[in-house]
């Protein structure tokens, strides 16, 4: 009887639902570091031709990997989340330009 | 004896089975729940409810880019891991949640809010298993939208296309300026699978939504027509077509949304 009333609570555990609890305070949350406007204007700068982009010779799309790059060490250095952001977009505009420049070079 | 015994394992077992997460079949979801993402990388930890974020709400006002590019929001849920100290910096969702923006002539509200809360602050976005009435009814807001039959059951494409909606692809302070999109070539794909008719992609309605950068190289990274070999097992399992349709996109249950050349 009681390893049957166990299996019972083992089986109600297994289908227990997640428990709605009280949500806490957030209090005294600091808000998080912007991105540093040289920063920004350079990303800028360095990434707004995508719509462009098939226009752009090979040296031109090395260039602007290489600002890319450049630019990647800078931003590591910022806090989280400004870091993870600005991060995430270089990453996307670096890949963009090198995965045209593979294209032209492909051809 | 033995029979409390066989009892006992059959309950347990029945429980097991019946509660296991196995085998592909998922339960397909209601309209309005087409595109939900559960946010819980911190939710539960700091004792608040998971936060539920509905794409059609916010797909209405702006285009994918802008969230997944500018405002680099992750492709899949909790990859993103935000915070609330990320949110009250103008990040992610505290872009345009902060109190003043303001999209579409309404101040957007302050998420995370420092202020001292009152009941149901939080429990706007942290509302996954509370009872919380939402501002936007998406009975109301789907009944002017033009009509498909999975998904949200909105044909979004035709919504953008006849002017009803218009979404935001630029965010002052966020969005670098850059000049109009110049729009690739729509192009056939021939299917694996024989006798199916061929994918029309159009280029042209996904970079409105999209731009290029949010597709390539990450989802789609060939260089050349082709050379990416995948077929609807590939996209069912997420990725290519898969990142996003079936997820917040139209799902892949619409063939004929992709397989629309007419046969000769």
């Amino acid at each position: 009887m009681k390893i049957f009333i166990a299996s019972i609570c083992a089986a109600l555990f297994l289908v227990q639902p997640t428990l709605s609890v009280p949500f806490a305070a957030a209090s005294g949350l600091a808000a998080a570091a912007p991105v540093p406007d040289d920063i920004m204007k350079e990303y800028d700068e360095t990434c707004t031709v995508t719509e462009d982009s098939d226009q752009l010779t090979k040296e031109e799309l090395r260039q602007i990997i290489a600002r890319c790059n450049a630019l990647q060490p800078r931003v590591e250095k910022l806090e989280d989340p400004a870091r993870k952001v600005m991060l995430s977009r270089i990453k996307r505009c670096r890949e963009f330009y090198a995965y045209l420049l593979e294209i032209k070079e492909s051809k | 004896m033995k029979k409390l015994l066989f009892l006992t394992i059959l309950t347990v077992a029945v429980a097991g089975i019946a509660f296991a997460e196995i085998g592909t079949k998922k339960k397909r979801p209601l309209p309005p729940d087409y595109g939900r993402v559960v946010l819980n990388n911190f939710s539960e930890k700091a004792g608040m409810a998971p936060v539920v974020f509905n794409h059609w709400i916010h797909r209405s006002k702006f285009s994918c880019r802008l969230c997944h590019v500018d405002i680099a929001f992750g492709m899949s849920a909790g990859t993103t891991g935000i915070r609330a100290t990320d949110n009250l910096g103008g990040f992610y969702c505290g872009t345009c949640h902060n109190g003043k923006r303001m999209i579409d002539g309404k101040t957007v509200f302050e998420s995370c809010s420092k202020k001292e809360h009152t009941a149901g602050t939080c429990d706007r976005c942290h509302s996954l298993g509370r009872n919380v009435k939402s501002e936007y009814d998406f009975a109301a807001f789907a009944e002017k939208m033009p009509k498909e039959r999975f998904g949200n059951g909105i044909n979004w494409e035709k919504a953008e296309a006849d002017g009803i909606i218009k979404p935001i692809d630029f965010l002052e302070g966020v969005t670098a300026k850059r000049p109009p999109l110049k729009i690739q070539k729509d192009f056939t794909l021939e299917p694996k699978l024989g006798g199916m008719p061929d994918i029309i992609f159009s280029h042209k309605k996904h970079t409105g939504w999209n731009g290029c950068d949010l597709c390539h190289p990450e989802i789609f990274v060939g260089v050349k027509k082709g050379s990416t070999k995948y077929g609807m097992v590939e996209i069912i399992d997420g990725k290519f077509c898969g990142v996003c349709h079936g997820k917040v996109a139209f799902p892949l249950i619409d063939c004929q949304r992709c397989h629309a050349k007419p046969m000769q």
